[in-house]
């Protein structure tokens, strides 16, 4: 059966925190406040492992030493790694859908360009010098708190952002602090950095120099949760770049979505009542080839999968205007095709979780971009 | 006297050493000669570190991933070991330990600033295990070199290093004008040029945007770019097994013939390869005298060395001894001494490797490690690795930035609470593990008199500090993060 132009319907690490809320809020508010989660997956997450197409047997026909067995359930067309456990319960719980065939549009197929076009929103290499989420949080008009050294180009906006990343390093004693504090008084930026760091929360000065994801995806958490706490959480998960030894289900592969399975469901357990208004969506540079390569792993592609997970998704769903993986339909011979520009997805994401609208943010955000409106698709508006 | 100025342009002064009589003297003699190295422990040239890195690749992608290719733990395993053979670890912090003691024991500190200035205007970002291999020896051999000549060399010699045509992917640049983009017709295949280069040469490394250059323009600078490459000679050859670490050359089949259009000049080559090759450098001698690289590159070297926001006069000064001397880089050099002499009492935030630095050389930390030897069979031991854990809890490795436009010289962008955190906990770690301990009173006081004019108000602020936390209090103070 030939799917084209259709939806399905169900059936290492860093963090980084922005977009502090004011202070002076209202319980209401807490009802109201939205976190917007990204996790990147640096090194091109392969599409059709963690979403493998399953209406045909082309995978195990061309990738035999790599396809993955034992999948989780989705729909007649798709299933899902094993290793997404946590992600399948969101789905089966209307808390998680994917967006397929699709990715920022670059066709280059270098990490370096693609990295860098996959956090900047541009289509020109290193041509913009901030990050898409970073002048959204501009345009929406939020403060910054990033948990990252340094800060990477996602985030990266006018604003000064504030950041945090666990170290083994201490405050001096109060009587030091004290003194720097009355120090600092006339210059600015030196206070304002000084008064942001001595009023942290318990959690942040006695951080336990652990950078692991599940302790990263805790700390997110609480945060993400607090009425005062930062609106949008960062993550970065490396290691996609399968060349070699991709392997099926407990391959290379698998043991990343393993990692990125966790991140959603500590930031599941973690935000409680708080999941039900936050929104978790992952970002890559670009998919990988549909055939193995001589070394049982995959070469650079085109497009790719978008997992999101929250309780701010609309509905359990592959959406996606699926191309197809014969040959006629690749990419280039080689690649999955990308059919949809994920910049709308992302774009998309912020207006819901920022409260602003999406053309605004279109204009102000990806300017001289035509993106989609998907908000009313994808999410709950 | 303003002791800032050591600060300013240097690294502070140390407790054995005494206040320059003249520092303007002092400074500009620092920057007239190529200083000869004072490290004493183990160094490789870029020549060697081609090999090393050449094997890694090759090794790495030709070898392990189709010898291990079903079994992903005995890959980690082997991929590790090559590691190890090729230095992966190793070569980073042997070129920051020698870069940081030429900084805080070398006779030219002055000399070192200004090569950190470059290595940064001309920053190679953290891309293909380049910052493992190549990074340090293209600061000592290509840059450092060049900064005794005209910025014109300087342009030149780093646009066509090796290290600068592989980040930015000039190799993968096919002029649609040349004989192999014909050829590529010819088998019904497109050849393409890449921008990236041509792209921030302009942007980054001479004009900047404030030139008003148009896409056109990136493209035709491109296109005079096409043909420096890195090539990669046939499989059978010894060489491939260094993959694209190989020389850079000039190959006139990947060349495009122009005619070339460049910020509204028109560039024709006349028959044979000597004009084709010469082209890129009649286009930078060009380029270096554009009013707005001019401008931009002489207030970029203010904001590094007097201030983030300095005014027309200081900026004018630089721009008019520039194009006096028609682009001589030691007189640019000298001019940026005298202003930021002249105006040494302006503020300047120190970037954390900057302000670590003049820590260590004030403060006489012991910080550099016995023996930097290594025996490319095991992981570097943590001695030898500490440099590259300081680095990366203040934030900034160096040879690794995360784009192409280098670290910033902004106080905003290093101005948050973690950054500032970072600087504290690291004093205090230090003073709790009694690193500190010799920074009594009195070395205290030295320290204080070579270091800064406001003596008295620097001793009556630490006076109100208790717990022997002096030190601390000192090098976190703002006198020691603003210069």
């Amino acid at each position: 059966m030939k799917i084209n132009r259709r939806q399905f319907t169900l059936g290492s690490t860093t963090l980084l925190l922005s977009g502090m809320l004011p202070l002076k809020v209202n319980s209401s508010m807490l009802d109201n406040k939205k976190n917007l989660v990204v996790i990147m997956l640096r090194g091109a997450m392969d599409g059709l492992t963690s979403v493998p197409y399953i209406h045909d047997n082309t995978l195990e026909k061309v990738r035999p030493d790599i396809v993955v067995k034992k999948l989780l359930d989705l729909n007649s067309d798709f299933s899902l790694h094993p290793k997404l456990s946590g992600f399948h319960k969101l789905w089966k719980s209307n808390e998680a859908s994917i967006v397929h065939a699709t990715n920022i549009p670059y066709t280059g197929r270098s990490h370096f360009d693609g990295q860098n076009l996959m956090e900047s929103g541009g289509t020109i290499p290193y041509k913009l010098k901030t990050g898409w989420l970073g002048r959204g949080i501009d345009v929406a008009g939020l403060e910054g708190l990033s948990m990252s050294l340094p800060m990477p180009l996602l985030l990266r906006g006018k604003a000064n952002q504030d950041n945090f990343f666990p170290s083994k390093l201490s405050m001096p004693t109060r009587n030091l602090v004290d003194i720097l504090k009355h120090h600092y008084e006339d210059e600015p930026l030196l206070k304002k950095s000084f008064d942001k760091l001595i009023s942290r929360p318990i959690s942040m000065t006695k951080s336990p120099n652990n950078k692991n994801l599940k302790t990263l995806a805790r700390i997110a958490g609480s945060e993400l949760k607090k009425i005062d706490g930062p609106r949008v959480a960062v993550f970065e998960v490396f290691g996609f770049d399968t060349h070699a030894a991709q392997g099926g289900a407990d391959g290379e592969h698998g043991q990343k979505l393993k990692q990125v399975d966790y991140t959603f469901d500590v930031l599941k357990k973690t935000l409680g009542n708080s999941f039900k208004n936050t929104l978790i969506i992952t970002l890559t540079e670009f998919g990988r080839t549909l055939v193995q390569n001589n070394g049982y792993g995959t070469e650079h592609g085109y497009g790719t999968s978008i997992l999101l997970g929250g309780g701010l998704v609309k509905k359990s769903q592959v959406y996606a205007d699926w191309p197809g993986i014969k040959n006629k339909n690749l990419f280039e011979g080689r690649d999955l095709n990308s059919t949809l520009d994920s910049r709308s997805v992302y774009c998309s994401a912020m207006s819901v979780c920022f409260d602003t609208d999406f053309q605004l943010l279109n204009t102000e955000v990806f300017p001289d971009e035509k993106l989609n409106d998907l908000t009313e698709i994808l999410f709950k508006v | 006297m303003n002791k800032s100025f050591f600060r300013k342009v240097g690294f502070g002064l140390g407790v054995d050493e005494s206040i320059p009589s003249n520092p303007l003297e002092w400074s500009i003699s620092q920057i007239e000669k190529l200083p000869k190295l004072n490290w004493s422990g183990p160094i490789y040239s870029l020549k060697e570190m081609m090999e090393f890195h050449g094997k890694y690749n090759y090794q790495d992608r030709r070898v392990l991933r189709k010898k291990f290719k079903k079994d992903r733990k005995a890959y980690k395993k082997e991929k590790k070991i090559l590691k190890y053979k090729t230095g992966f670890h190793y070569f980073e912090p042997l070129w920051l330990y020698i870069r940081h003691n030429e900084a805080v024991n070398g006779n030219s500190p002055v000399f070192h600033r200004f090569l950190h200035f470059w290595g940064n205007h001309f920053a190679i970002q953290k891309k293909n295990a380049m910052y493992s291999y190549d990074v340090g020896p293209y600061h000592r051999e290509v840059i450092a070199p060049a900064m005794l000549k005209n910025i014109e060399d300087l342009v030149y010699e780093v646009t066509i290093s090796w290290a600068m045509i592989h980040n930015l992917d000039n190799t993968k640049s096919i002029g649609p004008n040349s004989p192999k983009a014909f050829k590529y017709a010819e088998r019904g295949k497109s050849a393409n040029l890449n921008e990236n280069h041509g792209r921030e040469l302009l942007e980054l490394h001479t004009v900047s945007p404030n030139a008003g250059y148009t896409q056109n323009d990136v493209i035709d600078m491109s296109k005079v770019m096409s043909g420096w490459m890195h090539r990669i000679p046939k499989i059978s050859s010894k060489i491939h097994k260094r993959e694209e670490n190989v020389p850079v050359h000039f190959i006139e089949a990947y060349h495009d013939s122009g005619p070339f259009n460049v910020l509204g000049k028109k560039y024709v080559e006349s028959f044979g390869t000597k004009s084709a090759r010469e082209m890129l450098r009649k286009v930078i001698k060009d380029l270096v005298k554009n009013p707005a690289c001019i401008e931009f590159i002489s207030k970029k070297l203010c904001n590094h060395f007097i201030t983030q926001d300095p005014s027309d006069e200081i900026v004018n000064s630089v721009i008019s001894a520039w194009k006096k001397s028609k682009g001589d880089l030691k007189i640019i050099h000298s001019e940026v001494l005298k202003q930021a002499y002249k105006f040494s009492y302006l503020k300047k935030f120190q970037q954390p490797e900057t302000w670590l630095l003049q820590f260590i050389k004030m403060s006489g930390l012991d910080y550099f490690p016995k023996d930097m030897t290594y025996d490319f069979e095991t992981m570097i031991p943590r001695d030898k690795d500490r440099v590259r854990r300081i680095c990366r809890n203040l934030g900034q490795l160096p040879f690794r930035p995360l784009q192409p436009n280098g670290w910033s010289d902004f106080e905003e962008d290093w101005l948050s609470p973690e950054f500032l955190f970072r600087r504290i906990g690291i004093l205090n770690a230090l003073k709790q593990k009694g690193k500190l301990i010799h920074l009594d009173k009195s070395y205290l006081d030295r320290i204080i008199e070579l270091n800064f004019d406001n003596v008295s108000e620097i001793k009556t602020f630490l006076r109100k500090v208790n717990n022997n936390e002096e030190s601390v209090a000192l090098f976190s103070s703002k006198w020691m993060l603003k210069t």
